[in-house]
């Protein structure tokens, strides 16, 4: 928007100028002088003619005699003053009566200056000229108040708009899943602070807790790529730290140079018991046990999201593995830095304390009220968000069982596809996604997808874990034996350079009926597969081998060929 | 509050002091300490002294990204000190040692 310049204080301006007096003689002289100053004047007798003269000619300026006939100056400036109430015009009483209680009245009543009779034209052409530059900047200021009034409503249908469209993006109705609960409390009316979560085909919980740099609209548009990219990778499957590089890379080239985001973006797992979470720069999730011990906490390793260039982006992540009910809290440092009317912060402390001090259950609601009653009724300056995510609550088996049977659907001929993995290849592949990518393309059925997507992953960790990084799952037994695994895993990982996995997945028509039929090929030495095959997985305690019976309970059949370096599964469609 | 900032230079390096709440209200004063030292050839250096301040939002660390940025095309270099207290903490959480040289 542009204000228009301010206005000329040009000699050539044309006013019309309103006389009103009763006496001839006066009406000449002032009118004639009028003229000669180049304005246009319009006549008056009495205070009625006045009135009707200024409701039909809307003078620039008033100059009233008060003592007048039918009705006096005084009265007719009322009358005025009522007409024109949005819009300024200077009224100037001309009047023999000069006491100081005279002009003081006639000044209180609405007129703005007071010349005595008999007139001093001088006086009167000064006068006219202090007059005419008020009223030029009062019509100026009303000028520009139309056009910010006009601007004002234009950006509020503007923000409404967005504000709608921004809703519908961030879906939150996927926050409504029962091991979450969450609070986002926004400074402004656009939330520079979000929280999403999504189910992956193979049930995980994705949690992401963004706080983008300021607030308001410029916040939340910031927002919006993060979390496009959050449904899009995390629905399919993909890890972690390839979210968080996905979202690092659309965000270096766009957001400009002073904003960023801070991000925690976490992967659960009920199967493996394991939490995996990227931290930039959140003052850091805390994992409590049912009783309020603090199990972990997941400090900040990186910077936040959209300041470092794919190159030097660290997409490490860490890994915990959990062991009995826990919770994790996540919260943004708006929270953290509240602070109460003294300008004392909430801070971490507090937070620790309130955590720790109630038991898992009322917990969430508990931090919720004493942040609250921290901010007594004071806006906060900053956004707010907090999201609690109860492990015991993730329900994997559960959730497994309750799939009913559908009608097939997709294409009813025979399809094969291979896939094969060196070594170079396996230290860094996604499968999931590139799995779930071919089946969507095969027209299978979501759900169904999502079966076929956990079998090949877990069969295909196997073959990786075992077969080409000869890894020991009991040791994941032993206190601390987790980690102990996944620290090994990576090491092997990274010094791999021999061996392949082979995936196959073909459809076969038995009976008329489709068939998935999976096969996954190693090449390590095989295991004795016997026990696993055998295993009750409702009675597994053990922190490992929960994957083969697992297969076992989704499919028709599991065989394992030659040393057990070869397995295959039939899945019906 | 309000955020004062004070510029003193000596010997080629630009001393940028801050006293007070650093943060989004504080942009104009802050932009406006380091223009000038930027386009001084003799300066080679530019120090923000923290010492005196209480408070650091993330829109302040954005400013201080956008200072490195200027000073890097400018190729001079960039040091922030006297980082204590909750400022330190604010840095680190944001991880900013890897990017600034902090004292």
């Amino acid at each position: 928007m542009r204000l228009t310049s301010a206005p000329q204080d040009s000699v050539q301006q044309r006013l019309k100028i309103l006389v009103a007096d009763d006496a001839e003689s006066n009406l000449l002289l002032i009118s004639k002088f009028i003229s000669t100053l180049g304005h246009t004047p319009l006549l008056a007798r009495n205070g009625v003619e006045a009135v009707k003269q200024f409701e039909c000619a809307a003078p620039d300026m008033v100059l009233m005699d008060v003592v007048m006939p039918v009705m006096d100056g005084y009265q007719a400036a009322i009358k005025i003053r009522e007409i024109s109430q949005h819009h300024w015009v200077p009224i100037i009483f001309i009047s023999a009566k000069t006491e100081e209680a005279e002009q003081a009245h006639g000044l209180s009543i609405g007129g703005d200056d007071y010349l005595p009779k008999p007139l001093n034209l001088l006086l009167l052409e000064a006068k006219i000229n202090v007059m005419r530059r008020i009223a030029g900047m009062q019509r100026q200021l009303e000028e520009n108040a139309q056009q910010l009034q006009t601007y004002q409503r234009e950006a509020e249908e503007e923000q409404r708009t967005a504000y709608t469209l921004m809703k519908r993006m961030i879906h939150t109705e996927s926050l409504n899943d029962p091991a979450l609960r969450y609070w986002v409390s926004p400074a402004k009316r656009f939330c520079g602070d979000t929280v999403a979560a999504t189910r992956s085909h193979n049930n995980n919980l994705y949690v992401i807790l963004a706080d983008a740099t300021g607030h308001g609209l410029p916040a939340a548009l910031n927002l919006l790529p993060v979390i496009q990219i959050f449904y899009g990778m995390a629905d399919k499957g993909f890890n972690v730290a390839h979210i968080a590089e996905e979202m690092n890379r659309r965000l270096s080239g766009t957001i400009p140079t002073e904003r960023f985001i801070s991000t925690v973006l976490a992967c659960f797992s009920y199967r493996e018991k394991t939490i995996e979470v990227w931290n930039g720069g959140n003052p850091g999730p805390v994992l409590l046990s049912a009783t309020g011990e603090i199990l972990h906490q997941f400090a900040p390793r990186h910077l936040p999201l959209g300041i470092l260039d794919a190159k030097t982006f660290d997409p490490r992540t860490e890994i915990f593995h959990w062991k009995t009910s826990c919770q994790l809290i996540i919260c943004s440092d708006g929270l953290l830095e509240i602070e109460n009317s003294k300008g004392t912060p909430f801070g971490k402390a507090r937070f620790l304390e309130i955590l720790t001090s109630v038991p898992a259950k009322p917990r969430f609601a508990a931090l919720v009220a004493a942040v609250r009653e921290h901010m007594e009724s004071n806006a906060a300056h900053d956004d707010i968000s907090m999201v609690m995510i109860d492990c015991t609550q993730l329900h994997y088996p559960a959730k497994l069982e309750a799939l009913a049977p559908q009608p097939a659907t997709g294409h009813n001929g025979p399809w094969r596809c291979q896939l094969t993995i060196g070594a170079a290849v396996a230290k860094t592949l996604d499968l999931a996604p590139l799995l779930l990518h071919h089946l969507e393309a095969m027209e299978i059925e979501k759900t169904k997808c999502d079966r076929v997507v956990l079998i090949i992953s877990e069969l295909y960790n196997n073959a990786l874990d075992h077969g080409l990084l000869h890894l020991d799952s009991s040791v994941k037994a032993t206190p601390g034996g987790f980690e102990q695994y996944l620290a090994l895993r990576q090491e092997r990982l990274e010094n791999l350079h021999h061996g392949e996995i082979e995936t196959q997945v073909e459809q076969l028509i038995i009976k008329n009926r489709r068939i998935l039929r999976i096969c996954v090929k190693d090449s390590g030495p095989g295991f004795d597969f016997l026990p696993h095959l055998n295993q009750d997985l409702s009675h597994n305690v053990q922190p490992y081998g929960r994957g083969i019976p697992l297969v076992k309970g989704l499919c028709k059949n599991i065989r394992f060929v030659g040393n057990g370096n070869e397995v295959i599964v039939d899945y019906a469609l | 509050m309000t955020l004062n900032v004070t510029v003193a230079i000596n010997e080629g390096i630009a001393h940028i002091s801050l006293d007070g709440r650093f943060d989004f209200n504080s942009q104009r004063a802050f932009r406006s300490s380091y223009d000038g030292p930027l386009n001084d050839h003799e300066i080679h250096s530019i120090e923000v002294d923290m010492k005196a301040v209480d408070y650091l939002d993330s829109s302040a660390l954005g400013m201080l990204l956008l200072l490195k940025e200027r000073v890097e095309a400018a190729n001079k270099s960039l040091v922030l000190a006297n980082c204590r207290g909750t400022v330190k903490q604010v840095l680190d959480v944001a991880n900013f040692h890897k990017l600034f040289t902090i004292r």
